[in-house]
Protein backbone atom coordinates (compact mmCIF):
# COMPACT_ATOMS: atom_id res chain seq x y z
CA UNK A 1 0.00 0.00 0.00
CA UNK A 2 2.77 2.78 0.93
CA UNK A 3 4.25 1.49 -2.24
CA UNK A 4 1.38 2.24 -4.15
CA UNK A 5 0.98 5.86 -2.34
CA UNK A 6 4.57 7.29 -2.77
CA UNK A 7 4.12 6.25 -6.82
CA UNK A 8 0.76 7.68 -7.01
CA UNK A 9 2.58 10.72 -4.88
CA UNK A 10 5.24 10.90 -7.92
CA UNK A 11 2.53 10.81 -10.56
CA UNK A 12 1.11 13.14 -9.52
CA UNK A 13 3.67 15.59 -8.93
CA UNK A 14 5.14 15.02 -12.21
CA UNK A 15 1.27 15.45 -14.02
CA UNK A 16 1.61 19.14 -11.98
CA UNK A 17 5.38 19.59 -12.57
CA UNK A 18 4.49 19.41 -16.53
CA UNK A 19 1.21 21.48 -16.57
CA UNK A 20 2.61 24.19 -14.89
CA UNK A 21 5.49 24.43 -16.99
CA UNK A 22 6.00 27.73 -18.59
CA UNK A 23 4.28 28.28 -22.02
CA UNK A 24 7.05 27.86 -24.78
CA UNK A 25 7.58 32.14 -26.15
CA UNK A 26 6.94 32.54 -29.59
CA UNK A 27 7.52 35.79 -31.41
CA UNK A 28 5.93 35.72 -34.47
CA UNK A 29 6.40 38.57 -37.71
CA UNK A 30 3.29 37.87 -39.73
CA UNK A 31 -0.32 37.89 -38.57
CA UNK A 32 -0.69 35.23 -39.93
CA UNK A 33 1.66 33.25 -38.71
CA UNK A 34 0.62 34.51 -35.18
CA UNK A 35 -2.99 32.71 -36.03
CA UNK A 36 -1.29 29.65 -36.44
CA UNK A 37 0.57 29.54 -33.59
CA UNK A 38 -2.15 30.04 -31.65
CA UNK A 39 -4.26 27.55 -32.91
CA UNK A 40 -1.57 24.80 -32.53
CA UNK A 41 0.27 25.54 -29.37
CA UNK A 42 -2.96 26.54 -28.02
CA UNK A 43 -2.57 27.40 -23.96
CA UNK A 44 0.93 25.89 -24.41
CA UNK A 45 2.36 28.69 -25.76
CA UNK A 46 2.35 32.71 -25.46
CA UNK A 47 2.73 34.06 -28.87
CA UNK A 48 4.09 38.02 -29.30
CA UNK A 49 2.74 39.60 -32.14
CA UNK A 50 5.29 41.66 -33.28
CA UNK A 51 3.72 42.92 -37.04
CA UNK A 52 0.14 43.79 -36.44
CA UNK A 53 -2.92 44.45 -38.37
CA UNK A 54 -2.68 46.94 -40.74
CA UNK A 55 0.94 47.42 -40.55
CA UNK A 56 2.54 46.95 -44.21
CA UNK A 57 5.16 43.87 -43.88
CA UNK A 58 7.15 44.87 -47.05
CA UNK A 59 7.76 48.09 -45.45
CA UNK A 60 8.52 46.93 -41.30
CA UNK A 61 11.77 47.60 -39.76
CA UNK A 62 11.89 45.84 -36.35
CA UNK A 63 12.15 48.11 -33.57
CA UNK A 64 14.32 47.47 -30.30
CA UNK A 65 11.82 46.43 -28.14
CA UNK A 66 11.26 44.00 -30.71
CA UNK A 67 14.20 42.39 -30.77
CA UNK A 68 14.20 42.12 -26.70
CA UNK A 69 11.28 40.13 -27.20
CA UNK A 70 12.84 38.28 -30.09
CA UNK A 71 15.75 37.38 -27.44
CA UNK A 72 13.42 36.05 -25.35
CA UNK A 73 11.89 33.68 -27.73
CA UNK A 74 12.00 30.29 -27.76
CA UNK A 75 10.57 29.92 -31.49
CA UNK A 76 10.86 32.41 -34.17
CA UNK A 77 8.22 32.96 -36.50
CA UNK A 78 8.29 34.49 -40.30
CA UNK A 79 6.53 34.85 -43.47
CA UNK A 80 10.10 33.56 -45.43
CA UNK A 81 10.12 33.77 -49.08
CA UNK A 82 11.90 36.91 -48.91
CA UNK A 83 9.40 38.75 -47.27
CA UNK A 84 11.22 40.34 -44.01
CA UNK A 85 14.76 41.51 -45.17
CA UNK A 86 15.64 41.71 -41.64
CA UNK A 87 16.35 37.64 -40.73
CA UNK A 88 19.64 38.49 -40.38
CA UNK A 89 19.72 40.97 -36.83
CA UNK A 90 16.71 38.59 -35.96
CA UNK A 91 19.44 35.67 -35.80
CA UNK A 92 21.48 38.18 -34.42
CA UNK A 93 19.24 38.93 -31.84
CA UNK A 94 17.84 35.36 -30.82
CA UNK A 95 19.01 33.01 -27.99
CA UNK A 96 21.45 30.56 -29.28
CA UNK A 97 18.81 27.66 -28.54
CA UNK A 98 16.32 29.85 -30.29
CA UNK A 99 14.81 28.43 -33.70
CA UNK A 100 14.04 31.06 -36.18
CA UNK A 101 11.39 29.49 -38.80
CA UNK A 102 10.18 31.04 -42.05
CA UNK A 103 7.63 29.56 -42.56
CA UNK A 104 7.02 30.18 -46.31
CA UNK A 105 10.47 28.57 -46.69
CA UNK A 106 9.13 24.83 -46.54
CA UNK A 107 6.81 24.87 -49.53
CA UNK A 108 6.94 25.53 -53.37
CA UNK A 109 7.03 29.09 -54.56
CA UNK A 110 5.61 31.04 -57.47
CA UNK A 111 7.99 33.44 -58.69
CA UNK A 112 7.54 36.85 -60.49
CA UNK A 113 9.04 39.98 -62.03
CA UNK A 114 9.65 42.73 -60.50
CA UNK A 115 8.79 46.34 -61.50
CA UNK A 116 10.86 47.00 -64.78
CA UNK A 117 10.87 43.06 -65.48
CA UNK A 118 14.41 42.90 -64.69
CA UNK A 119 14.95 40.39 -61.57
CA UNK A 120 12.76 37.32 -60.92
CA UNK A 121 11.81 37.60 -57.08
CA UNK A 122 10.01 34.83 -55.15
CA UNK A 123 6.19 35.71 -53.86
CA UNK A 124 6.14 35.76 -50.57
CA UNK A 125 2.00 35.75 -50.04
CA UNK A 126 1.66 31.77 -50.23
CA UNK A 127 -1.18 32.18 -47.39
CA UNK A 128 -3.91 33.38 -49.51
CA UNK A 129 -3.51 29.54 -50.62
CA UNK A 130 -5.80 27.41 -48.36
CA UNK A 131 -3.28 24.46 -48.95
CA UNK A 132 -0.59 26.25 -48.02
CA UNK A 133 -2.37 27.53 -45.19
CA UNK A 134 -2.59 23.41 -43.81
CA UNK A 135 1.11 22.58 -44.72
CA UNK A 136 2.18 25.88 -43.16
CA UNK A 137 0.48 24.44 -39.86
CA UNK A 138 2.21 21.23 -40.30
CA UNK A 139 5.60 23.22 -40.11
CA UNK A 140 4.57 25.20 -37.18
CA UNK A 141 3.52 21.43 -35.25
CA UNK A 142 6.90 19.91 -36.14
CA UNK A 143 8.56 23.10 -34.77
CA UNK A 144 6.77 23.37 -31.58
CA UNK A 145 6.53 19.56 -30.91
CA UNK A 146 10.47 19.55 -30.99
CA UNK A 147 10.79 22.21 -28.29
CA UNK A 148 8.73 20.50 -26.35
CA UNK A 149 7.99 16.93 -27.58
CA UNK A 150 5.73 16.63 -24.31
CA UNK A 151 3.06 17.98 -25.61
CA UNK A 152 3.20 16.41 -28.96
CA UNK A 153 -0.41 14.83 -28.71
CA UNK A 154 -1.74 18.36 -27.72
CA UNK A 155 -0.10 19.93 -30.63
CA UNK A 156 -1.09 17.32 -32.85
CA UNK A 157 -4.85 17.45 -31.64
CA UNK A 158 -4.82 21.21 -32.08
CA UNK A 159 -3.36 21.17 -35.21
CA UNK A 160 -5.82 18.40 -36.78
CA UNK A 161 -8.58 20.59 -35.48
CA UNK A 162 -7.47 23.80 -37.68
CA UNK A 163 -7.12 21.67 -40.62
CA UNK A 164 -10.28 20.89 -40.19
CA UNK A 165 -11.24 24.31 -40.38
CA UNK A 166 -9.45 25.09 -43.16
CA UNK A 167 -11.00 22.38 -45.26
CA UNK A 168 -14.13 23.84 -44.33
CA UNK A 169 -13.38 26.82 -45.61
CA UNK A 170 -11.64 25.85 -48.84
CA UNK A 171 -15.26 23.38 -49.20
CA UNK A 172 -16.79 27.60 -49.01
CA UNK A 173 -14.19 29.41 -50.82
CA UNK A 174 -14.46 26.99 -54.02
CA UNK A 175 -18.29 27.00 -53.98
CA UNK A 176 -18.42 30.94 -53.68
CA UNK A 177 -15.76 31.24 -56.72
CA UNK A 178 -17.84 28.55 -59.01
CA UNK A 179 -20.66 31.10 -58.84
CA UNK A 180 -18.17 32.73 -60.89
CA UNK A 181 -17.39 32.10 -64.84
CA UNK A 182 -14.11 31.26 -65.42
CA UNK A 183 -13.82 33.94 -68.15
CA UNK A 184 -14.62 36.93 -65.83
CA UNK A 185 -11.76 35.62 -63.18
CA UNK A 186 -9.45 38.73 -63.95
CA UNK A 187 -8.14 39.87 -60.84
CA UNK A 188 -6.77 43.83 -60.94
CA UNK A 189 -5.63 44.44 -57.95
CA UNK A 190 -2.85 47.18 -56.27
CA UNK A 191 -0.32 45.01 -55.68
CA UNK A 192 0.82 42.00 -56.76
CA UNK A 193 -0.58 39.85 -53.83
CA UNK A 194 -2.51 37.29 -55.15
CA UNK A 195 -0.94 34.78 -57.25
CA UNK A 196 -1.11 31.82 -55.17
CA UNK A 197 -4.85 32.44 -54.90
CA UNK A 198 -5.03 32.61 -58.56
CA UNK A 199 -3.45 29.90 -59.22
CA UNK A 200 -6.05 27.59 -56.83
CA UNK A 201 -8.96 29.02 -58.61
CA UNK A 202 -8.40 29.76 -62.32
CA UNK A 203 -7.71 33.75 -61.94
CA UNK A 204 -5.28 36.15 -64.01
CA UNK A 205 -3.98 39.05 -62.44
CA UNK A 206 -3.24 41.85 -63.49
CA UNK A 207 -1.37 44.12 -60.61
CA UNK A 208 -0.91 47.91 -60.80
CA UNK A 209 2.57 47.45 -58.45
CA UNK A 210 4.88 44.37 -58.64
CA UNK A 211 5.63 42.21 -55.86
CA UNK A 212 6.06 45.10 -53.42
CA UNK A 213 3.80 47.74 -52.08
CA UNK A 214 7.30 50.16 -52.08
CA UNK A 215 7.30 49.53 -55.83
CA UNK A 216 7.04 52.97 -58.35
CA UNK A 217 4.36 52.83 -60.72
CA UNK A 218 5.67 54.00 -64.46
CA UNK A 219 3.00 56.19 -66.77
CA UNK A 220 3.78 53.45 -69.51
CA UNK A 221 2.57 50.74 -66.45
CA UNK A 222 -0.48 52.37 -66.21
CA UNK A 223 -1.48 53.12 -69.56
CA UNK A 224 -0.98 49.45 -70.19
CA UNK A 225 -3.08 48.31 -67.73
CA UNK A 226 -5.62 51.09 -69.26
CA UNK A 227 -5.44 49.26 -72.44
CA UNK A 228 -5.82 45.67 -71.04
CA UNK A 229 -8.72 46.23 -68.65
CA UNK A 230 -10.54 48.25 -71.60
CA UNK A 231 -9.43 44.96 -73.95
CA UNK A 232 -10.32 42.10 -71.46
CA UNK A 233 -13.64 43.77 -70.40
CA UNK A 234 -12.93 43.90 -66.89
CA UNK A 235 -15.72 44.88 -64.37
CA UNK A 236 -13.94 45.74 -61.48
CA UNK A 237 -10.38 46.50 -59.72
CA UNK A 238 -9.75 46.29 -55.87
CA UNK A 239 -7.49 48.40 -53.63
CA UNK A 240 -5.87 47.18 -50.46
CA UNK A 241 -6.09 47.80 -46.77
CA UNK A 242 -2.87 49.69 -46.62
CA UNK A 243 -2.50 51.07 -49.64
CA UNK A 244 -3.81 54.56 -51.47
CA UNK A 245 -6.20 53.43 -53.65
CA UNK A 246 -5.79 57.31 -55.54
CA UNK A 247 -4.61 55.45 -58.75
CA UNK A 248 -7.00 52.48 -58.81
CA UNK A 249 -9.45 55.13 -58.52
CA UNK A 250 -7.36 57.49 -61.73
CA UNK A 251 -7.57 53.71 -63.83
CA UNK A 252 -11.66 53.66 -63.05
CA UNK A 253 -12.24 56.96 -64.10
CA UNK A 254 -10.01 55.80 -67.34
CA UNK A 255 -11.76 52.84 -68.33
CA UNK A 256 -15.21 52.70 -66.98
CA UNK A 257 -14.25 49.56 -64.31
CA UNK A 258 -15.71 49.89 -60.98
CA UNK A 259 -14.41 49.94 -57.57
CA UNK A 260 -14.65 46.11 -56.62
CA UNK A 261 -13.83 46.95 -53.11
CA UNK A 262 -11.08 46.37 -50.81
CA UNK A 263 -8.64 43.18 -50.33
CA UNK A 264 -6.72 42.14 -47.67
CA UNK A 265 -3.88 41.61 -49.27
CA UNK A 266 -0.34 41.65 -47.01
CA UNK A 267 -2.20 39.85 -43.91
CA UNK A 268 -5.13 39.85 -41.31
CA UNK A 269 -7.12 42.60 -40.51
CA UNK A 270 -9.05 43.78 -37.74
CA UNK A 271 -12.53 43.10 -36.37
CA UNK A 272 -14.13 40.30 -38.75
CA UNK A 273 -10.93 40.20 -40.43
CA UNK A 274 -9.01 39.92 -37.18
CA UNK A 275 -8.97 35.97 -38.34
CA UNK A 276 -7.90 34.20 -41.60
CA UNK A 277 -11.37 32.35 -41.72
CA UNK A 278 -12.61 36.04 -41.44
CA UNK A 279 -10.11 37.65 -43.57
CA UNK A 280 -10.54 34.47 -46.49
CA UNK A 281 -14.76 35.48 -46.61
CA UNK A 282 -14.52 39.08 -46.51
CA UNK A 283 -11.69 38.38 -49.82
CA UNK A 284 -13.54 36.10 -52.17
CA UNK A 285 -17.02 37.16 -51.26
CA UNK A 286 -15.61 40.99 -52.64
CA UNK A 287 -14.37 39.28 -55.47
CA UNK A 288 -17.16 37.60 -56.89
CA UNK A 289 -19.50 39.83 -56.02
CA UNK A 290 -17.62 42.71 -57.64
CA UNK A 291 -17.01 40.73 -60.68
CA UNK A 292 -20.10 38.59 -61.55
CA UNK B 1 -70.50 56.07 -103.88
CA UNK B 2 -72.91 58.94 -103.56
CA UNK B 3 -73.12 61.14 -100.57
CA UNK B 4 -71.35 64.56 -99.59
CA UNK B 5 -67.51 64.72 -100.01
CA UNK B 6 -67.06 65.71 -96.08
CA UNK B 7 -68.94 62.62 -95.37
CA UNK B 8 -66.77 60.31 -97.81
CA UNK B 9 -63.53 61.77 -96.19
CA UNK B 10 -64.61 60.98 -92.63
CA UNK B 11 -65.48 57.53 -93.67
CA UNK B 12 -62.07 57.45 -95.18
CA UNK B 13 -60.33 58.60 -92.17
CA UNK B 14 -62.21 56.00 -89.68
CA UNK B 15 -61.32 53.19 -91.68
CA UNK B 16 -57.90 53.95 -92.14
CA UNK B 17 -57.46 54.56 -88.40
CA UNK B 18 -59.32 50.98 -87.54
CA UNK B 19 -57.23 49.30 -89.89
CA UNK B 20 -53.85 51.12 -88.06
CA UNK B 21 -54.48 50.25 -84.89
CA UNK B 22 -53.75 46.21 -85.43
CA UNK B 23 -51.07 47.02 -87.88
CA UNK B 24 -49.44 49.14 -85.04
CA UNK B 25 -49.74 46.46 -82.76
CA UNK B 26 -48.47 43.47 -84.69
CA UNK B 27 -45.24 46.16 -85.79
CA UNK B 28 -44.71 47.34 -82.34
CA UNK B 29 -44.74 43.61 -80.54
CA UNK B 30 -42.28 42.49 -83.98
CA UNK B 31 -39.71 45.78 -82.83
CA UNK B 32 -40.10 44.84 -79.02
CA UNK B 33 -38.70 41.31 -79.79
CA UNK B 34 -36.36 42.52 -82.17
CA UNK B 35 -35.07 44.71 -79.01
CA UNK B 36 -34.86 41.67 -76.25
CA UNK B 37 -32.36 39.98 -78.47
CA UNK B 38 -31.95 36.17 -77.84
CA UNK B 39 -32.75 34.88 -74.38
CA UNK B 40 -29.60 32.87 -74.43
CA UNK B 41 -26.53 33.71 -75.00
CA UNK B 42 -24.97 32.79 -78.53
CA UNK B 43 -22.45 30.27 -77.48
CA UNK B 44 -24.80 28.49 -75.05
CA UNK B 45 -25.07 24.97 -76.45
CA UNK B 46 -26.40 21.26 -74.96
CA UNK B 47 -23.56 20.07 -72.75
CA UNK B 48 -24.17 16.33 -72.72
CA UNK B 49 -23.21 15.37 -68.48
CA UNK B 50 -23.34 11.76 -67.25
CA UNK B 51 -22.83 10.58 -63.92
CA UNK B 52 -20.82 7.40 -63.01
CA UNK B 53 -21.54 6.37 -59.17
CA UNK B 54 -19.66 3.53 -57.33
CA UNK B 55 -22.28 3.08 -54.73
CA UNK B 56 -25.68 4.49 -56.05
CA UNK B 57 -26.39 7.98 -54.06
CA UNK B 58 -29.31 8.81 -51.96
CA UNK B 59 -29.43 12.07 -53.98
CA UNK B 60 -27.19 14.27 -55.41
CA UNK B 61 -27.38 18.02 -56.69
CA UNK B 62 -25.19 19.99 -59.81
CA UNK B 63 -24.94 23.29 -59.45
CA UNK B 64 -23.32 25.16 -62.18
CA UNK B 65 -22.68 29.41 -61.41
CA UNK B 66 -24.34 28.69 -57.71
CA UNK B 67 -27.69 27.77 -59.25
CA UNK B 68 -28.83 24.15 -58.95
CA UNK B 69 -29.07 22.97 -62.88
CA UNK B 70 -29.85 19.34 -62.18
CA UNK B 71 -31.01 16.79 -58.81
CA UNK B 72 -32.70 13.98 -58.70
CA UNK B 73 -33.51 11.53 -55.60
CA UNK B 74 -32.53 7.94 -55.75
CA UNK B 75 -30.82 8.59 -59.46
CA UNK B 76 -29.32 5.06 -59.61
CA UNK B 77 -25.96 4.33 -59.96
CA UNK B 78 -25.75 6.01 -63.56
CA UNK B 79 -27.87 9.40 -64.64
CA UNK B 80 -27.59 11.81 -68.00
CA UNK B 81 -28.62 14.90 -69.09
CA UNK B 82 -28.21 17.46 -71.77
CA UNK B 83 -28.25 21.46 -70.08
CA UNK B 84 -27.76 24.38 -72.23
CA UNK B 85 -24.91 26.47 -70.77
CA UNK B 86 -21.95 28.61 -72.42
CA UNK B 87 -18.81 27.05 -72.16
CA UNK B 88 -16.23 29.53 -72.60
CA UNK B 89 -12.43 28.61 -73.60
CA UNK B 90 -11.70 29.01 -69.89
CA UNK B 91 -13.74 25.88 -68.90
CA UNK B 92 -16.79 25.56 -66.29
CA UNK B 93 -16.91 25.06 -62.67
CA UNK B 94 -20.01 22.19 -61.72
CA UNK B 95 -20.76 21.81 -58.19
CA UNK B 96 -21.65 18.51 -57.00
CA UNK B 97 -23.43 17.71 -54.05
CA UNK B 98 -24.31 13.84 -53.01
CA UNK B 99 -25.47 11.86 -50.19
CA UNK B 100 -25.22 8.26 -49.62
CA UNK B 101 -26.61 6.25 -47.12
CA UNK B 102 -25.24 5.96 -43.90
CA UNK B 103 -22.72 3.15 -43.78
CA UNK B 104 -21.91 3.06 -47.49
CA UNK B 105 -17.61 3.13 -47.72
CA UNK B 106 -15.78 5.57 -49.05
CA UNK B 107 -17.23 5.97 -52.92
CA UNK B 108 -17.14 7.84 -55.66
CA UNK B 109 -18.85 9.42 -58.48
CA UNK B 110 -17.43 9.96 -62.32
CA UNK B 111 -18.22 12.91 -63.99
CA UNK B 112 -17.93 12.97 -68.09
CA UNK B 113 -18.48 16.50 -69.49
CA UNK B 114 -19.25 16.25 -73.52
CA UNK B 115 -19.35 19.71 -75.25
CA UNK B 116 -18.07 21.18 -79.11
CA UNK B 117 -14.84 20.73 -77.84
CA UNK B 118 -15.29 17.24 -77.07
CA UNK B 119 -15.63 14.96 -73.67
CA UNK B 120 -13.63 15.41 -70.51
CA UNK B 121 -14.10 13.75 -67.05
CA UNK B 122 -13.23 13.91 -63.60
CA UNK B 123 -13.40 11.43 -60.32
CA UNK B 124 -14.33 13.27 -57.35
CA UNK B 125 -14.03 10.49 -53.92
CA UNK B 126 -16.68 11.01 -50.53
CA UNK B 127 -18.24 9.33 -46.96
CA UNK B 128 -21.83 9.23 -46.95
CA UNK B 129 -21.71 13.02 -48.51
CA UNK B 130 -19.53 14.86 -51.31
CA UNK B 131 -19.77 18.83 -52.24
CA UNK B 132 -16.91 19.58 -54.23
CA UNK B 133 -15.94 21.68 -57.32
CA UNK B 134 -14.80 20.40 -60.44
CA UNK B 135 -13.25 22.15 -63.33
CA UNK B 136 -13.79 21.24 -66.86
CA UNK B 137 -11.97 22.35 -69.63
CA UNK B 138 -11.02 22.15 -73.46
CA UNK B 139 -9.63 18.77 -73.82
CA UNK B 140 -7.24 19.72 -76.90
Amino acid sequence: MKIFLVHAFITLVAIATLSAADPIKVASFSTITTEIANKVGGDRVMVVGLVKAGIDPHEYEPKPDDLKQVEQAQLILATGKHMENYTGRLKESAAPTSVLLQVGDAFPSLTMKEEGETKTVLDPHWWHSISNMKKATRVVQDALTKISPADKDAFAKNADAYVAELDKLETWVKSKIAELPRDKRKLVTSHDAFQYFARDYGFTIYPVEGVSTSDELSSKKVAELVQTIKDQHVKAVFFENIENPKVLKEITAETGAKIGGELYADGLGEGETATYDGMMHHNVTTIVEALK
Amino acid sequence: MRGSPLFRAVFTIIVLLLAAIPIWKLTHQAEASMDSGPSTPAAEAPVHIVLTFAHAPAGFQVLHLGKVIWEARQPGETAQKDLPMEFPKEGIDLEIKAEWLPGTPVTAVRVAVTHNYGTTEQTAWGKESLDTVLTFTDPQ
